[in-house]
């Protein structure tokens, strides 16, 4: 073939191929498909009361969303917060409907983005249970961003939560991401991912764990987990486990070491305490102490920020009229080592410790400095 | 600068080769020489410019001490040469390494240099000691300073390879056809490099998540299960290959723009039915420069089997470090340097019997190839001896084996042994990225090589070369139709792919 026919065939492969990917890209921009189909169809079965077996993969704060869409109103208690408190389940409150909204890494624009789901289904309990954890006011924000699987809720409670006459704390994120969307036109991830969801929602189907005890990760009926195989691991394993975490330095943001404290997070969490409060609804701000091996050398580390940030959360809770459960300081909260599955993370038995200090001695008093 | 960004496609490709079709068109070899070697030491000072002087400086002391050599052969201008160029690179890639070690043994801390390793020396150092050596054993004639340094700086080869050999590329300068745009170069050198920009931005890096998950997960203290850590194996094992594979293709290409040839580097190596024969396909111009360099002066295999055998774990323990300053490399050339030998030894005891392999014999062999070559990448991917032991740990099933979550009513019993978690409960693995991980790794095996279907290497992918060489691309008769097509569609994903793609694996050698 002459050097002019190559050339030609070359760009009539290339043109092909580019204005497939180029209106793949726009079609799903202008009628995005439904990402999260495992998502949407797993929390449709929890909220129907089942218990299913935690699928792995799955993107917990599209699930999460969904489920807080999915619940019947009037619920008596949420929780709301990270994989700390994703073990708080109706067992602790035999009495009360409980709906555990907590997904894993949650983040300050994760907890705001469920509240505005609920807030918008006129879904409001009689009890918050807040879980506060020390990267909440963490400047840089750690986790994957979420929100954006959901940014018209972020965008209606930043708004919400917006001093007069200025914009909101999340709103040049929003508008970097809004740009973002609307110049990749030419990207080959939004086509596989698409593609992956088609896939996904052909062949994922929740599995109902009613019936047995099992040993993988169970989401409960009420939205809260269950991990048996977590309860094997001995003390000293976890003590281990715990330590190496941390020498290891990931996810630092967990101990609470970071450069700054933003000053911007801790006033919009202010605000939205004052909406949570709204009409009588009672708010418990939730401590998840440290490891014992892990607090004493996290708090002695340069730039940990876990006890400048409990007495943030400690003046906030009197402010606000709120009650306190727990410390980071695991020896204020009264739990031991047998109490806990990693360096941060209690057994149930620890969080049913936690609760009981609740119960029968009144929580410390706030450390304002 | 990579050749899989913006600034490089959109920018300074298409510069430097307008400005070198100028330069030619003047008719002045020198300025074109000189033009593409400023272009290329400018491609390199990109990524840090406090390294290009100590480049410069480096080509100068080689050009000068090559150039004495071949004047007047004396030993100790050949061990100055040599003391020059492995003293760079031991300062720069080992030094730390054996500071960490005296710590480790004295139990004394010494304070660690902050070196940053300058990119590519691993690969120009062993090109200008072939030049020093080959000077000194009299096989080279006189060369131009020009020559020389196009020769160590051409951008296309100068931080990944291929380790091109003096005698392969200097030649090519002084051919005057080199100044005249060859069309037939030109149209294979843009199959060539949207070939190897496909491999790289379209495979290598859409497998890339799903290693880095599996490999972060057990960094943190966690165990895959049985299947899942094979799969990350298997994914790092391809995604190795076509990173640096489609890096090659792209140095080929980029070379044929301008009307040089450089040696192919692979060629079909999953395809192997030996140790010996994956090294004939793997990294080719490394396989070749140890042959030339390390084997062979140790004495190769001209003192019997059992001197034979030392050399190959010599060399390859020399080609573990050449990898990487670390332990899991000097293993991981040790663990190839003992498959080398014990194939050696198989190939002694039959060396009378019938040399045909039968059907068997051959699926067999491709088979435990296979199996030591991925088992191999464990070590050459692990950042420590801890994390390489836990993943074969998980690999011979002591961390469970995870199944379908729907299996859970029939299975949960035989928890911890098999847990219904999913097949692949701990890794980023999305329907797309197995549907690549399974077309890949069957194109690796079974497919033709890109080189071959191409038209660029007539070479037989079911007989392998004899002996390690280098293959240079052949010669043919025109770009076909589908391969026309097939290479615009390639070139059109990759670029859609650019957005999310990540450094090449072998840029940290």
């Amino acid at each position: 073939m002459r050097f002019g026919s190559s050339f030609l065939f070359f760009l009539v492969g290339a043109l092909i191929c580019g204005a497939g990917i180029t209106v793949s890209n726009f079609r799903l921009q202008r009628a995005p498909l439904d990402l999260y189909v495992q998502e949407s169809r797993s929390a449709k079965v929890v909220a129907q009361g089942h218990a299913i077996v935690f699928p792995h993969g799955m993107n917990e704060a599209a699930f999460r969303w969904d489920l807080a869409a999915e619940i019947p109103a009037a619920p008596d208690i949420i929780v709301l917060g990270s994989s700390h408190a994703q073990l708080l389940s109706r067992d602790f409150f035999p009495t009360q409907r409980l709906w555990n909204l907590a997904m894993a890494g949650g983040s300050l624009s994760d907890d705001l983005i469920t509240f505005q789901i609920l807030d918008e289904r006129h879904c409001h309990p009689r009890q918050w249970y807040v879980f506060a954890d020390p990267w909440l006011f963490e400047e840089a924000k750690p986790f994957t961003p979420n929100w954006m699987i959901r940014p018209k809720a972020l965008a209606a409670i930043d708004q919400r939560l917006a001093q007069p006459g200025q914009s909101g704390h999340f709103a040049k994120d929003l508008a970097d991401f809004h740009a973002t969307q609307t110049q990749a036109v030419y990207q080959l991830d939004p086509v596989l991912a698409a593609v992956d969801q088609v896939v996904r929602g052909w062949i994922d189907r929740p599995v109902i764990a009613d019936a047995a005890v099992y040993h993988v990760p169970i989401i409960r009926a009420d939205g809260s987990m269950e991990d048996q195989s977590k309860r094997s691991r001995s003390t000293a394993e976890v003590t281990a486990l715990a330590l190496r975490q941390f020498n290891e330095k990931i996810d630092r943001h967990r101990y609470g070491t970071f450069a700054e404290i933003d000053s911007e997070s801790v006033r919009v969490f202010e605000n939205w305490i004052r909406l949570l409060r709204q009409g009588d609804a009672g708010v418990t701000l939730v401590f998840a102490p440290y490891h014992p091996a892990v607090y004493p050398v996290a708090t002695a580390e340069r730039n940990n920020r876990l006890k400048d940030v409990e007495a943030i959360f400690r003046r906030i809770a009197t402010d606000h009229g709120c009650e306190v459960v727990g410390n980071y300081n695991p020896a204020k909260a009264g739990v031991t080592p047998d109490d806990f599955s990693d360096g941060d993370h209690l057994k149930v038995v620890g969080l049913k410790k936690l609760f009981g200090v609740l119960t029968s001695q009144p929580p410390p008093p706030p450390e304002v400095r | 600068m990579l050749f899989n960004s913006s600034v490089f496609l959109g920018c300074f490709l298409p510069m430097v080769w307008l400005g070198w079709r100028l330069a030619a068109l003047t008719g002045r070899k020198t300025l074109a020489v000189g033009w593409l070697s400023l272009c290329s030491l400018a491609f390199y000072a990109y990524w840090n410019w406090h390294y290009a002087p100590l480049l410069a400086l480096s080509l100068v002391v080689n050009f000068y001490l090559g150039r004495s050599l071949i004047r007047r052969p004396r030993r100790a201008f050949l061990w100055l040469g040599l003391a020059w160029n492995l003293g760079l690179l031991g300062y720069f890639k080992y030094f730390n390494f054996f500071l960490e070690n005296i710590d480790a043994v004295t139990g004394r801390p010494w304070p660690l240099h902050a070196i940053v390793l300058p990119l590519g020396i691993s690969f120009f150092t062993f090109q200008k000691i072939a030049f020093i050596v080959d000077a000194w054993r009299g096989r080279m004639r006189e060369v131009r300073f020009d020559d020389f340094a196009l020769f160590v700086l051409f951008f296309p080869q100068l931080i990944a390879g291929p380790i091109v050999h003096h005698h392969d590329f200097i030649p090519q300068l002084q051919r005057p056809a080199w100044l005249r745009f060859n069309r037939e170069h030109f149209a294979r050198g843009v199959l060539l490099f949207s070939a190897g920009l496909f491999c790289k931005t379209v495979i290598a890096d859409t497998l890339a998540p799903t290693v880095n998950s599996g490999f972060a997960f057990v960094f943190s203290g966690f165990h895959l299960r049985l299947v899942e850590a094979w799969c990350v194996v298997v994914a790092y094992g391809l995604q190795l290959f076509y990173d640096f594979a489609g890096y090659s293709y792209m140095a080929l290409g980029l070379a044929l723009l301008f009307g040089l040839v450089l040696p192919v580097n692979f060629f079909g190596p999953y395809a192997s039915r030996s140790m010996i024969e994956f090294w004939r396909r793997w990294h080719i111009t490394l396989s070749a420069f140890l042959r030339d360099y390390v084997y062979i002066p140790l004495g190769g295999n001209r003192r019997g089997l059992a001197k034979q055998l030392g050399n190959v774990l010599i060399t390859f323990l020399l080609a573990g470090l050449w990898h990487g300053a670390g332990w899991t490399f000097v293993l991981w050339g040790l663990w190839h340097g003992a498959a080398l030998v014990i194939n050696h030894l198989w190939r002694h005891r039959r060396s009378g019997q019938n040399p045909a392999p039968t059907k068997w014999r051959s699926a067999g062999g491709f088979i435990l190839t296979s199996l030591a070559v991925q088992l191999g990448w464990v070590l050459f991917r692990s950042p420590d001896l801890r994390i390489a032991k836990e993943m074969a740990v998980s690999l011979i099933g002591l961390n469970g084996i995870s199944v379908p979550l729907a299996l859970t009513p029939w299975v949960d019993s035989l928890a911890p042994v098999i847990r219904p978690e999913g097949w692949f409960p701990n890794l980023y693995l999305t329907p797309s990225i197995l549907a690549v991980f399974f077309v890949s790794g069957f194109g690796a095996v079974a497919g033709p090589t890109l080189l071959r279907w191409f038209g660029t290497s007539q070479a037989d992918v079911a007989a392998p070369p004899p002996i390690v060489q280098s293959e240079l691309p052949a010669q043919s008769a025109g770009v076909t139709r589908p391969q026309a097509i097939v290479a615009g569609m390639m070139l059109a994903l990759s670029l859609a792919a650019l957005s999310r793609s990540v450094p090449f694996l072998y840029f940290q050698f």
